[in-house]
């Protein structure tokens, strides 16, 4: 062991934190190496000054009346919603029970969005369906695209439309 | 531990205290309020901030002692609760490491034990400029220094319940209990000498 060791012992053995052996080793060491003494000397002189009872502080007399009047106020107070949600926030400091939470909020975020995506695809169908069927009715109600949509080889009343040899603007009594 | 109480007493307040006797809770603070104000004060370095910080150290105590499962472990545990209340407030802070002189002088006076606090004018300014002295050195620690050093030299707590408290290992404690032995050595070194001259 090096000195630097050795006052690593020295100062545990000043503290009494050696166990005997080391303390009779720590001894055997200082009779021998004078630098470690002088350490061990200005060390115990450090113990003696900093060790004096005269240097501890009484706690104030109103401090127990300050503690004993917080109790009592908190003991009147009864457990609101924001205690309940304080103890809930106690969680967050489990770990697993924060990767948990963690886990769980981004399989909710994931099934609502792909939710939120179905049924947005589901009402354009209905929408364009509707727009179908609008269509379809106005064609009907026209004497002369219903006459087209008739000849029309296909459902689609503007594909029939144009594809149609007839003039729909032709009246049939011009024609002939 | 102090000395009025043997372990065993402690054990049996400490479970009455569990059990929701206010009486033994009293007795809890009477036999640990001193070196736990003691403590804090050394570690944040003014009396005002201590006080606060003792008192929430026993609300929390107060609270959350039926959790407590070992009363055997009572001591480390209101220990590491002083000690983390001083760290947050710290943190809440962000308190540089220089020590303010003025709350010590505000303060100091008026908590000094009574007998120191009469007779004797020379003895009384000494121990003030000692204090003022040992702060300003445990100041210019760093908090992972200044708590070992603290409940080691001037709690007189064996290096294996420091171990308890802070939660790091034996070595870690011995080399900066050692390290933080130079660092203060140094800053009050010369009050050290001229205490010495004054012997002469």
């Amino acid at each position: 062991m090096n000195c630097e060791g050795w006052r690593i012992e020295i100062a545990a053995f000043l503290d009494r934190s050696s166990d005997p052996r080391m303390s009779s080793r720590v001894r055997g060491h200082l009779e021998t190496c004078s630098s470690c003494l002088e350490f061990y000397r200005e060390q115990s002189e450090l113990n003696a000054l900093l060790g004096s009872s005269e240097l501890e502080a009484d706690p104030p007399e109103h401090l127990w009346y300050r503690i004993e009047s917080q109790i009592a106020q908190r003991q009147e107070v009864p457990a609101s919603r924001w205690t309940f949600l304080a103890n809930l926030w106690g969680f967050w400091y489990v770990p697993r029970l924060r990767y948990a939470l963690v886990t769980c909020l981004f399989l909710l975020v994931a099934s609502w969005s792909l939710l939120e995506l179905k049924s947005r695809r589901d009402a354009d169908q209905v929408f364009l369906a509707r727009i179908d069927a609008y269509e379809l009715k106005v064609v009907e109600g026209n004497p002369f695209l219903s006459d087209i949509r008739k000849s029309a080889p296909v459902d689609n009343p503007f594909l029939s439309m144009n594809t149609a040899t007839s003039n729909p603007f032709e009246s049939k009594g011009s024609r002939q | 531990m102090p000395s009025e109480i043997s372990p065993e007493q402690l054990k049996e307040i400490v479970q009455r205290a569990q059990a929701g006797s206010e009486q033994d809770f009293y007795q809890l603070y009477v036999v640990f309020s001193k070196p736990v104000y003691n403590f804090v004060w050394r570690l944040i370095g003014s009396v005002e901030d201590a006080e606060d910080l003792v008192q929430e150290t026993f609300l929390k105590v107060h609270s959350e002692l039926k959790r407590l499962r070992d009363p055997n472990q009572f001591r480390f545990w209101l220990y590491r609760i002083a000690r983390n209340e001083v760290y947050q407030k710290l943190r809440r802070t962000q308190r540089t490491t220089e020590v303010s002189i003025d709350d010590e002088d505000a303060g100091y006076y008026n908590f000094l034990k009574d007998d120191i606090r009469q007779p004797d004018p020379e003895k009384l300014a000494l121990s003030g400029e000692l204090n003022d002295v040992i702060n300003r050195a445990l100041q210019s620690l760093t908090p992972k220094y200044r708590d070992v050093f603290v409940l080691a030299v001037l709690q007189k707590m064996s290096y294996e319940d420091i171990t308890k408290i802070v939660g790091r290992s034996l070595l870690s404690v011995k080399t900066d209990i050692y390290r933080a032995r130079l660092m203060v050595k140094d800053a009050i070194s010369v009050y050290m000498k001229r205490s010495r001259v004054g012997k002469l």
